[in-house]
């Protein structure tokens, strides 16, 4: 049972467990070796995908919980999986070294140790109760870790924070529900693209099966070169009643010809998919506990908070909406994009006149993840693959960013951007790393968030995918490419202003001006993210190569959708 | 060979990260190891110049095509090619298409790589961006000999060589643009070099030396803090069009690509764009009704948009005059000689993309810079931000040059000046910055005077660069800006000849104004010699201890004032027309343009280029006279004898009125600063209130510590909203308050309850 992926989640459990039972002041150590267990195997599983690229589930775990529901304890990974394991593993590693609780210590690692387990989890889960299982396993201990450790303001916070985000699973429980008890009894019959056939399918002894279901369909007349069993043409799949995420995924014709309240299936549920996901993304307008969380977060937790919580949003998106229900998400593509760009511009306004800097640092959260949308919604691979990079490399800046916050509050006890000035002078080290943070931020080339937002705009101006809505709406997205170029400069100035504001100039404040720099643990956390920072931006190549396959899978399907198989 | 370039490239960036790190523990900063590395660049770069105007046997197979076209006028010299360095894939996206006909998805594989290409261009820029980095360095170890911070500039100053070093031998549009940002963030270090300084308003050193007249300057918004802000910011603006106008050239190169059915090894690498443009790659895009033919002037003109930025072109120049701020001789290189001169580079570079309407607009704003640039620095009595402004100018200048397209010859003239003017305008900032440093940081015009007896090195080199920079017989941009006007008339002369109304306005409007610059820049250039070198000091005490800079420094100055005679220059300005695609894209694209002129063919075309450039030597030559003599009577004569003649001037209506007009920058700084209140700040404040709440909501909230949000739900704020969504769900609030018992068991047990009621709630 010990497999890379099991352990992925057992690590944390195991951990959680460990602290709960040991003194205290072991808890910070037994957390990490949590930690560092889920970094070897997500990085182990990432230079995997590296190695071996391709679309496709691999290190499959598939175990029948509930045979007659269909409801098996299925894990298995791809490219997306692996890069987001391998930022998560990361991630929790430094939360972790970042944390100092005052009080209630095995509580607070004890929890935090189930919220990686519920991530990591979520990243693999291929079974959709699994996959809401994790998902609420992971938002119950971020609620408590808000509501107990927070600041002033955190039961208002982690109020607003699970209210949302549960309002927003049940609405995913909705849809996974209603979708099965859709489903006839004896299956759906579905057409399959043949390439999907060939590149992801097994080959049996007399025919070949595609996720574990056979495939039928008229017999090629020709044998391809190499082929020992016969490929059928216009190949079909018979997709039982179950909660497998792939299956569901091979069902999105079935959806958008079943209608329910007379509107399509497909429809309602990629809305309500959309809005269960998006407020963990978060989607402008179902972005206000953000800000909130942020602020009364302490400084590891805003960590995983931004670098990891947000990505699951995102993953969710690509894999549930999108992946469940491609006609709607076409149909959609104008909106997606759009709210994306508006993000983009919007959220970017909003932070340029915070004046606490972690709410500056969450609404440049929700700013970053506008590009997300639009390259998603754009469905280009330069689109798509630019929204992926997008969820890495806002990981390490918003990490580094908070973490950077959570330094000098330490040190003032405040946040007030116009209660600092003239840091650079105490505090150099600090001074470079933060200006170093906000020029990534905002995209420097040569750092890593240039690579995602310049992949997603030269993904949505080549974008056709609001072909479908009308003749009208052809070029929407590409003009919503175009405009998210004025990110660049809202982007630029909000950051750069508040790096004016607390680093340069005379010394405001007389009790700052010998403030000690960062220390050794500090600088633990914040080298690798520098580090990783540099690495990304100019070789981006294996992430690419990573998540390329499973992006090029969705592109191709997309593809495929739109060329008539409607 | 085809390793040296980024050989030169690399060896700035290893010396500045090993200076970021350890330049404070070694001797001197680790200047000595800067210059080392900076002068073997140099001595490398002339390597590749000859490598590429006289290429050896072996390597004739890299030569273009261009080296064998019999092209006598537009060709370049038979000797010139161009010098491809190694390429590698930075990022390769598969892109899969089901544009094939029974619609099977077919994958395309198109990558951006990075990769160094040399032409004579690239040549002869690579080798003043080095060679004036080497003299700037040299210079600066005496003008900053006792900083506190002097091991910072190092890092910084190689840093920047090395970003600008990318932008001159970079192979493709996207790695040009990842250097171009990079640039930016080398002048935002320069800039902000004494970063602790406080606004000037606040600054009594400022306060002491700044020139006594207003000039329209915010001074509480003017730090080198916000200097360097302003400056990256307003280069975003244009990089936001560049980056826009090279992602419409990425998406007509990938569906003409894709059309093709071929992979790309480097989609924007400047031949494959090139020829994409020439086969029609965007005759096969469309954008909201907007041909391909529009996308591709939309496309030229945000590239340009970037240039804007960068070379500090109208409407975001007011961003190079702060930058002053920064050490003047990191200003000699950076806001003169050669980051702002990237701008022009970069729109030499993709004259292939640019329509006949894109140059009208760069023409255009090339125009009304040099004006609007030349009349401010007419009435500035800052010595430096009297340079500043002139280099706007000269700037714009080029641009116009640029912008009057190739057949009349304004892209040789244009380039050919901004070779010439990095020369001489890093001279007249290196003697700017001995004149400060010689009279207590002094920059006041009317405070000084008389220096030529003091610095009489200093008098004469800048002297000489004045005489350059003024179009002067026998100095080099005497060949260079008489050029560009004619090449700027002949273009007006044919835009106009079937325009009327705005058309014909606007086509006039670039040469108009050109030549009204040529007037103003003998004046204003002039005045600001004679009224340092000559004549009576306003401050005895400003200019008693003046001296020339050390040796080292005088060596720099002298070996500068050689490259401001054209004799230098003669063999070195024809050849940048050796772009191989210039023959094949812009000639048959400006042929409709050109159509209606009288002489088409070669020969004509040269006499009628002859006879314009006749035309505009004598004029300028005429302007050069009297602007000069304006300015030595106004500034010399009359103060000598008595008379305050500028004053009395400017009392007059309407040079009162155009004293005010100008001394105040236009009010262009002053309508930034209110542009910035209302949609910066203003905007900002209502989508944040509109967002969270207003201030007072948020206060409030704060000031609830744990407690229910019993304060005015703050609606019409989106969150209000949410708020009160929430609060309309009953029990919530007092559900969730049964869960915080404070204990941590409770909360693991209800975990776990919540995990095994949802499975128990399946089963």
């Amino acid at each position: 049972v010990l497999d890379p992926l099991t352990l992925l989640i057992v690590a944390p459990l195991l951990a959680a467990g460990a602290v709960w039972l040991l003194p205290a002041d072991r808890a910070r150590n037994v957390a990490l070796l949590g930690a560092l267990a889920c970094l070897i195997a997500g990085s182990g599983a990432f230079v995997d995908t590296v190695l071996h690229p391709g679309a496709g589930m691999r290190w499959e775990t598939d175990l029948a919980l509930i045979p007659a529901w269909g409801l098996h304890w299925h894990l298995g990974m791809d490219g997306l999986s692996a890069a987001m394991l391998a930022l998560a593993g990361l991630v929790e590693v430094i939360a972790i070294i970042a944390s100092h609780p005052e009080s209630r210590q095995r509580g607070y690692f004890c929890l935090f140790s189930l919220l990686f387990a519920g991530a990591n989890g979520v990243f693999v889960a291929l079974d959709s109760m699994v996959f809401y299982v994790f998902w609420e396993l992971m938002l119950i201990p971020m609620f408590l870790l808000i509501g107990l450790w927070g600041g002033e303001q955190r039961r208002y916070a982690a109020m607003k924070f699970a209210i949302m985000t549960l309002g927003g699973s049940v609405l995913m429980l909705a849809v996974f529900l209603g979708l099965w008890s859709n489903t006839p009894n004896d299956g759906v019959k579905v057409p399959v693209r043949l390439d999907q056939v060939l590149e992801q399918g097994h080959r049996a002894d007399d025919h070949w099966t595609l996720h574990g279901l056979s495939v039928s369909g008229d017999p090629l007349p020709q044998l391809p070169a190499g082929m020992a069993v016969p490929v059928p043409d216009h190949p079909t799949v018979i997709v039982p009643r179950d909660f497998n995420i792939m299956h569901q995924q091979l069902l999105w014709s079935h959806w958008s010809h079943t209608t329910l309240f007379g509107i399509s299936i497909a429809t309602l549920g990629f809305w309500l998919l959309f809005v269960a996901v998006g407020v963990k993304i978060p989607v402008l307008g179902l972005h206000t506990w953000l800000p909130h969380a942020h602020v009364q977060a302490p400084t590891a937790v805003s960590v995983v908070l931004a670098a990891l919580l947000l990505k699951l949003g995102v993953y969710a998106l690509i894999r549930l909406p999108y992946g469940f229900f491609p006609t709607a998400a076409l149909d959609a593509g104008i909106l997606v994009a759009g709210l994306g760009t508006f993000a983009i511009l919007y959220a970017g306004w909003v932070a340029l006149m915070q004046r606490d800097l972690k709410r500056l640092v969450a609404y440049s959260s929700v700013s970053h993840m506008g590009y997300c949308l639009l390259g998603l919604a754009a469905l280009t691979a330069s689109g798509v693959n630019g929204a992926v990079i997008q969820m890495v490399t806002h990981g390490l800046g918003s990490a580094l960013l908070f973490l950077l916050v959570g330094v000098l509050y330490d040190r003032t006890h405040h946040r007030r951007v116009d209660g600092f000035g003239g840091l650079a002078k105490p505090m150099p080290v600090f001074a470079g790393i933060t200006l170093f943070a906000a020029l990534a931020s905002a995209g420097l080339p040569g750092l890593a968030g240039f690579v995602g937002e310049l992949l997603v705009v030269l993904g949505s101006v080549q974008s056709d995918a609001a072909r479908h809505v009308s003749a009208t709406h052809y070029d929407a997205i590409r003009v919503f490419g175009l405009l998210a170029c004025v990110g660049v400069i809202i982007t630029a100035a909000y950051l750069l202003w508040m790096v004016r504001r607390v680093l340069f100039g005379p010394v405001t404040v007389p009790e700052y001006a010998d403030l000690p720099d960062t220390n050794a643990t500090e600088l633990w956390c914040l080298v690798p993210l520098v580090v990783l920072t540099v690495v990304v931006g100019v070789w981006p190549q294996p992430l690419i190569t990573s998540i390329g396959p499973t992006v090029d899978e969705l592109v191709k399907q997309f593809a495929w959708v739109t060329a008539g198989n409607r | 060979m085809t390793w040296l370039p980024l050989a030169i490239l690399v060896a700035p960036l290893a010396v500045a990260a090993l200076l970021l790190f350890t330049g404070r523990r070694l001797p001197r900063g680790g200047d000595w190891l800067a210059i080392i590395v900076m002068a073997a660049c140099f001595v490398g770069s002339i390597g590749v110049y000859r490598a590429v105007m006289t290429p050896s046997e072996t390597e004739q197979a890299v030569s273009s095509p261009a080296a064998t076209t019999a092209h006598d006028d537009f060709a370049a010299p038979p000797e010139a090619h161009e010098l491809f360095g190694p390429s590698v894939a930075w990022i390769t996206v598969p892109t899969t298409t089901s544009e094939t006909a029974n619609h099977e998805p077919r994958t395309a594989t198109h990558s951006f790589a990075f990769g160094t290409y040399i032409d004579p261009l690239g040549a002869i820029m690579l080798m003043i961006v080095t060679g004036l980095a080497l003299a700037v360095m040299i210079y600066t170890t005496w003008y900053l000999h006792g900083d506190a911070l002097y091991p910072r500039f190092w890092w910084t100053f190689s840093f920047f060589c090395f970003a600008m070093i990318g932008v001159v031998i970079s192979a493709n549009l996207l790695m040009t643009f990842v250097f171009w940002e990079l640039v930016g963030l080398g002048s935002y270090f320069l800039i902000g070099f004494w970063f602790h300084k406080p606004t000037v308003d606040k600054d009594p050193h400022y306060q002491h030396m700044k020139a006594s007249y207003a000039t329209g300057v915010i001074e509480s918004k003017l730090s080198p803090a916000d200097a360097q802000l302003k400056a990256f910011v307003m280069n975003r603006i244009g990089d936001a069009g560049f980056i826009a106008g090279l992602a419409i050239c990425a998406w007509a190169v990938s569906a003409w690509a894709t059309k093709g059915g071929f992979d790309l090894p480097d989609l924007l690498s400047w031949d494959i764009l090139f020829r994409a443009v020439h086969e029609g790659a965007f005759d096969g895009i469309s954008l909201c009704g907007m041909s391909g033919g529009t996308l591709l002037t939309i496309a030229g003109i945000g590239i340009f948009c970037g240039a804007i930025g960068k070379s500090a072109q109208f409407p975001l120049h007011t961003w190079l005059a702060d930058a002053m701020q920064g050490p003047t001789t990191g200003s000699a290189i950076i806001h003169a000689a050669t980051m702002v001169a990237a701008g022009v580079f970069l729109v030499a570079r993709v004259y292939p993309l640019l329509t006949p309407d894109a140059l009208l607009v760069i023409s255009v704003v090339g125009g009304v810079t040099c004006f609007l640039a030349a009349t401010i620095a007419c009435v500035q009595w800052d010595l430096k931000a009297v340079l500043a402004y002139s280099t706007v100018s000269q700037l714009g200048y080029m641009m116009l040059g640029l912008g009057a397209g190739l057949l009349t010859g304004g892209y040789n003239a244009g380039i050919a000046h901004l070779f010439t003017h990095a020369i001489f305008k890093c001279l007249l900032f290196l003697g700017a910055a001995a004149i400060i440093h010689g009279c207590h940081e002094q920059q006041d015009l009317n405070k000084l005077g008389g220096l030529a007896k003091k610095m009489p090195v200093t008098a004469l080199v800048t002297g000489l660069a004045v005489l350059a920079i003024l179009g002067a017989p026998l100095f080099s941009a005497f060949y260079s800006k008489d050029g560009i006007l004619a090449a700027s008339w002949l273009a007006s002369n044919s835009r106009s000849l079937h325009a009327h109304g705005a058309h014909w306005l606007l086509a006039w409007l670039p040469f108009w104004l050109g030549a009204a610059t040529a007037l103003l820049t003998s004046y204003y250039m002039t005045r600001w010699w004679v009224r340092i070198f000559l004549g009576q000091p306003g401050d005895h005490h400003v200019v008693d201890h003046a001296h020339d800079p050390w040796l080292r420094g005088r060596i720099v100055l002298v070996i500068l004032a050689l490259g401001c005679f054209q004799i230098v220059w003669t063999h070195h300005l024809d050849p940048f027309t050796a772009h191989a695609w210039l023959d094949d894209v812009i000639q048959p694209k400006t042929e409709g343009l050109y159509a209606t002129m009288p002489a088409i063919n070669e020969a004509q075309l040269e006499h009628t280029r002859h006879a314009y450039h006749v035309k505009a030597m004598t004029l300028a030559t005429w302007f050069l006279a009297i602007g000069a003599s304006l300015a030595v009577a106004v500034w010399w004569l009359m103060p000598r004898l008595g008379r305050n003649l500028a004053g009395e001037l400017r009392a007059v209506w309407p040079m009162s009125w155009w004293w005010t007009l100008t001394s105040k920058l236009w009010g262009i700084e002053w309508l930034y600063d209110r542009l910035t209140a209302v949609f910066g700040k203003g905007l900002g404040s209502v989508a944040a209130a509109a967002d969270l709440g207003t201030a007072k909501r948020l206060s409030e909230l704060e000031g609830k510590p744990d407690g229910q949000p019993t304060c005015p739900l703050g609606l019409p704020s989106l969150d209000g909203g949410i708020d009160l969504i929430g609060r309309t769900a009953s029990g919530f609030g007092k559900l969730s308050s049964a869960f915080n018992t404070g204990r941590i068991g409770t909360y693991l047990g209800l975990t776990a309850l919540a995990v095994a009621l949802v499975l128990l709630l399946l089963v």
